[in-house]
């Protein structure tokens, strides 16, 4: 980035993060790893935290955060989500009947 | 439904192979549904599938309905509207067209109430499973998510083209898609629960009063494969559960 840019970024302040769950990314995606459900999680946030908060919006939260680039707490929840989103608009072309070619071994290397 | 948010989500099986155990993996994601207290709906959609292999026969109360009709698949909305919020479908080997069509003309509607879509894939050793998974997947493109099953049919099981052909190379690296294993099962076990119409979750917990299922060996055969396969599908509740 050009160095007048990266100068008006220090400058500008950080906005509050738009959802309450934001704070408590972290716990989230460590919680997710150790296979709690969701429903467990908003309970917890309920007994625990004193936070209402319904699993749908939990997954909701999780989700989109897993597809942020160079998200890499996100990134390591399963599954691996593409963050890459050109890749993730590409078409995918397939005609019904087509022989399927067995990749080479140089090719499955890569 | 007026809500925009993802509140329930339609699990349907694809692909234009028959027997790649497309309804004993749905059979087996009803039974996880339940074990979760997940309000859910079952439609038999396979209306060419002979009788001892639709899901009617192990689950009576499923609705078969016939997509071949000009509401073709409105089903899916129809049968949200109550309080479940999955709707599991056993698609037919043949309902490609139907079903490319249908999305063609309501996905952006049915989307737009916050329902979103899975597409199960069953891959197995033949070409043909690949190849109808992938067809399915050139007409849906992104707007559904995907989960494919290795469905292990014998013992030596390798996916050859479902692993290593550029074709579904290159799916998988456009979709990434949750994959997740279904092991061998006995024929034993199989033919008996296909007979009768039982379900797996039903031997496992000798809920059958079918003699030649309540055998110990297949008891307990049933057990290991249902919680191996719950442990799986507890891998990709994301794409399962709304």
């Amino acid at each position: 980035m050009d160095e007048s840019l990266q100068n008006l970024l220090k400058e500008l302040p950080k906005k509050a993060p738009r959802s309450k769950l934001e704070p408590y990314r972290e716990l989230i995606f460590s919680l997710l790893e150790k296979n709690w459900r969701y429903r467990e999680i908003a309970a917890l946030f309920k007994e625990k935290l004193g936070l209402a908060v319904a699993p749908s919006t939990l997954h909701n939260f999780v989700k989109v955060r897993r597809k942020r680039v160079g998200n890499s707490s996100a990134a390591s929840a399963r599954p691996q989500k593409r963050t890459n989103r050109a890749e993730q608009e590409k078409p995918f072309v397939f005609t019904s009947g087509e022989t399927l070619t067995l990749l080479t071994k140089e090719r499955k290397g890569k | 439904m007026k809500s925009q948010n993802r509140t329930k989500r339609i699990v349907f099986s694809i692909g234009s192979k028959g027997g790649t155990g497309k309804s004993t993996f749905v059979l087996a994601l009803a039974d996880w549904l339940l074990s979760q207290n997940t309000q859910c709906v079952l439609l038999d959609l396979d209306i060419e599938n002979k009788v001892k292999g639709s899901l009617k026969h192990f689950y009576p109360q499923a609705p078969k309905i016939d997509v071949h009709t000009p509401s073709g698949l409105d089903a899916f909305i129809d049968y949200l509207d109550g309080d479940c919020s999955v709707l599991l479908a056993d698609m037919g080997a043949s309902q490609g067209q139907v079903a490319f069509g249908w999305f063609d003309a309501m996905y952006e509607s049915v989307a737009g109430l916050g329902i979103s879509f899975t597409a199960i894939g069953l891959v197995t050793d033949d070409p043909a499973s690949v190849d109808g998974l992938l067809s399915w997947a050139a007409a849906l493109q992104h707007r559904v998510e995907y989960l494919v099953v290795e469905n292990s049919i014998s013992a030596f099981c390798n996916f050859v083209y479902w692993r290593e052909s550029e074709q579904a190379s290159r799916f998988r690296e456009i979709f990434n898609p949750s994959v997740i294993p279904m092991r061998f099962r006995v024929p034993e076990l199989e033919a008996g629960c296909r007979n009768h119409g039982v379900t797996l979750g039903q031997v496992a917990s000798r809920q059958t009063s079918v003699s030649e299922l309540q055998k110990t060996s297949l008891v307990l055969r049933a057990q290991s494969y249902r919680n191996e396969l719950f442990n799986s599908i507890e891998e990709v509740r994301q794409v399962i559960l709304p």
